[in-house]
């Protein structure tokens, strides 16, 4: 924690020097514009613009309708778990333009999500990840309205997992608490892929962003082998203020994303996320929005669970 | 064998008196990069300050953009709190040191007044000796087979270029991120099964170059 905070600092320090060199033509935009059009970002969705940027993000949610597996310890129904699943997620994010053309970039991310009664915590326990991620990007491409970029990124992650049903089923096994059956698991896991971005713009108004990423990490359980996931996403943006002269912007997309699994070693997990965002677009010199986003996730068992929730993103451009 | 090396000297010898793009040098570093990922529960790992030194050398692709490499012996320190599950045979504070020589490979890319650079690359470690200290009792254990033999890692960083004449000086600050698995399969019973850890932190470094042909 103490060495990303000192990595944090650095780069800090690093950016005015860095920004001083920029030319003076870059200097004139230093939000993400493209075509006339002002991007608004959308938290999930990587962003193709080669900027110096500096975003936190705050967020949390629950479920509706939670439908949790059954807890079976032989052929006995132990617990038929009910109640609901809560999340609660953090981000801070840097990114550096080098070049016109680079970029590298750092982020740090919690997310935690747990039940919040005795029965959904039975079945779904506590599942918190940390994670900090390296990235450059580079462009590839940039006409007047399209602009594509790729990015090679790197996590580097923990998470920890407290699996309740697993380690009762573990006790009752060797009728003891045991060492090689902990209450809590952790695991580092790393992850590496590759991402292209793109964005157009079709006027001043609207704008389209997407990205698709391949990607290929160690896997959460223990003993389980790397894979290769899959995300990608689309967003469609509109910018009140060119038309109505209101400075608001309304974003709205959807995200799709291969994980490994918190509790199979041969399976992945998907996470189906829509978003809308609604922000300030008076300036280009920082994006505020709150951001709804409802979740179509796996929580095991064959069962799946739809999360309601909602961030504060602010980003501030340089 | 010393043809081969008088030849790959006749090489860059020749390269260098071509260019003036070339720069060769020396390097000297201190790091504290620490041991990150699976340890018994009870046994903490803290950082200590490692070093390292040795060679470096880069050309200039374009005038903004150069790529660099180099080989330096290396040296990483970390206090171990608890060196039994280490060495199966003590329990008390001990100082593992791990060398190996390093090899990075990677690029800078200078800002618009070329004193500015980001840089970013791949360092290979090929590992030399990992060795437990213990002051009480004053015991030296070799603990190499609980490692494996190449390492790589990745890094980034930036500094600033001095330019004195034909010499280029060159302060760095880097941070370096472990690729692969320092653990060679399943070294101790105390870990869970397929232990992971990973090497990450800081770098200071300072570089002294020959820009020959008083190039860039």
């Amino acid at each position: 924690m103490r060495q990303l905070l000192l990595l944090g600092i650095a780069i800090l320090l690093a950016t005015p020097a860095f920004a001083n060199e920029t030319d003076s033509s870059d200097l004139a935009s230093p939000g993400p514009i493209l075509g006339g059009h002002l991007f608004q970002p959308l938290g999930g969705m990587p962003g193709p613009f080669i900027r110096t940027v500096s975003q936190v993000t705050v967020g949390g949610g629950t479920t509706l309708n939670l439908e949790l597996p059954i807890i079976t310890i032989g052929d006995r129904i132990v617990v038929a778990p009910k109640g609901s699943l809560a999340i609660v997620s953090m981000q801070a994010f840097h990114e550096q333009r080098i070049k016109d053309w680079l970029s590298v970039y750092g982020g740090f991310r919690l997310v935690g999500r747990l039940g919040t009664n005795v029965t959904s915590l039975l079945s779904q326990g506590v599942n918190t990840a940390t994670s900090f991620n390296l990235g450059w990007k580079v462009r590839v491409i940039e006409t007047r309205k399209f602009l594509g970029t790729l990015s090679l990124d790197l996590t580097n992650g923990t998470v920890a997992t407290v699996d309740v049903d697993q380690w009762i089923a573990g006790v009752i096994d060797s009728s003891a608490v045991v060492s090689e059956n902990p209450l809590v698991q952790t695991k580092p896991v790393l992850i590496t892929g590759l991402t292209a971005r793109g964005a157009y713009a079709f006027n001043e108004t609207f704008g389209l962003s997407t990205f698709i990423a391949g990607l290929y990490g160690e896997a959460i359980v223990r003993g389980g082998n790397a894979a290769i996931y899959f995300d990608g996403g689309i967003a469609l943006n509109a910018d009140l203020r060119p038309t109505t002269d209101v400075p608001v912007a309304i974003a709205g997309g959807i995200v799709y994303r291969q994980t490994p699994s918190v509790d199979d070693a041969t399976s992945g997990s998907s996470v189906t996320t829509g978003s809308l965002r609604i922000g300030y677009s008076g300036t280009q010199h920082f994006a505020f929005g709150f951001q709804i986003n409802a979740q179509y996730g796996d929580v095991g068992g064959e069962k799946q669970a739809f999360f309601v929730g909602g961030a504060l993103d602010m980003r501030f451009y340089y | 064998m010393k043809r081969h090396v008088l030849l790959i000297l006749a090489m860059v010898m020749s390269i260098v008196g071509a260019s003036a793009q070339v720069h060769l040098g020396v390097t000297g570093y201190a790091q504290q990069l620490s041991l990150n990922g699976d340890s018994p529960d009870d046994q903490t790992i803290t950082s200590g300050l490692g070093y390292g030194a040795g060679v470096s050398a880069g050309y200039f692709v374009t005038s903004d953009i150069q790529l660099t490499l180099g080989v330096t012996y290396d040296v990483r320190n970390n206090t171990v709190s608890n060196v039994l599950p280490l060495t199966d045979s003590l329990e008390a504070i001990g100082d593992f040191s791990l060398t190996s020589f390093a090899i990075p490979v990677g690029v800078r890319i200078y800002g618009g007044s070329q004193t500015w650079y980001f840089s970013s690359g791949i360092t290979f470690r090929l590992h030399n000796d990992a060795q437990v200290v213990v002051l009480d009792p004053d015991t030296t254990m070799s603990v190499s087979n609980a490692f494996v033999q190449l390492e790589g890692s990745l890094y980034l960083g930036f500094g600033y270029m001095f330019r004195l004449g034909d010499v280029r000086l060159i302060p760095e600050l880097r941070y370096e991120q472990g690729l692969t698995n320092l653990l060679n399969g399943e070294p101790l019973a105390s870990l869970p099964p397929a232990a992971v850890m990973r090497s990450s932190g800081f770098s200071f470094r300072f570089f002294a170059e020959y820009a020959f042909g008083g190039g860039l």
